[in-house]
């Protein structure tokens, strides 16, 4: 099972669009997942495997044990397919 | 939802946006406040896509009940955004708590995926174009 976070400032608007996609993303990857939303700061707090958030939350996470990936574009789900790929194979590999 | 407006900055973009929510009963002016706050405070992740932001509080600072605004600028903001500045478009919603905006948030993400609604909301010229334009889209 892995544990997976889609994170924004307050885990209200992006984040909750992010998880849509997110989803997708997944279920095509055909691994085992949770799937939850969260604000940045309780991310920090939290165990998982794998974070996805923007470009300008990804700093502040750095010290959690989970890979964290930065999202540029919410709204491309060919970027967001490619790096949920990614990270899947890194973490089985 | 207002067109083609002339705003100095990402702030008084935001406000704009946010001013809508409020004259809607979606949204406090203290709403409208929390929203710049969380921009200076978290940073300008809320620019997800190449020139679209979408701006927010918290329930909590004064979200009434559901409520989506859109501001399309003339000429486009800077947000600070390290991969989709500028902005042109500034959506906005309020909620009453956490969940029940997801739905209608789901739709909007949903609209704003397709290129060809962005193209014609760009184009609209002026309120009503673009109250057309999202009109017939959903």
């Amino acid at each position: 099972m892995i544990r997976v976070f889609a994170v924004c400032g307050m885990g209200l608007g992006t984040s909750a669009i992010l998880k849509t996609r997110l989803r997708a993303a997944l279920d095509a990857t055909g691994v085992d997942y949770m799937l939850d939303v969260t604000d940045a700061s309780a991310a920090r707090g939290q165990q998982a495997d794998l974070i996805f958030t923007s470009a300008e939350l990804a700093e502040g996470l750095k010290g959690t044990s989970a890979k964290v990936v930065v999202v540029k574009n919410f709204m491309d789900r060919e970027e967001i397919n490619q790096k949920v790929k990614e990270a899947i194979e890194e973490l089985q590999s | 939802m207002r067109a083609g407006l002339r705003c100095a900055d990402w702030r008084e973009a935001v406000r704009e946006a946010g001013k809508l929510l409020v004259a809607t009963g979606a949204a406090t002016d203290d709403y409208v406040d929390a929203i710049v706050r969380a921009v200076e405070e978290l940073g300008p992740y809320i620019v997800l896509a190449p020139g679209i932001a979408l701006a927010h509080a918290r329930p909590e600072d004064g979200g009434v009940a559901v409520g989506f605004s859109l501001v399309t600028l003339a000429e486009p903001v800077e947000f600070g955004s390290e991969h989709n500045d500028p902005v042109d478009l500034v959506f906005a919603f309020a909620s009453p708590d956490s969940e029940q905006h997801i739905t209608a948030l789901a739709a909007l993400a949903d609209f704003i995926e397709s290129d060809d609604n962005l193209a014609r909301i760009r184009a609209a010229n002026d309120d009503e174009e673009l109250y057309r334009v999202i009109q017939e889209a959903n």
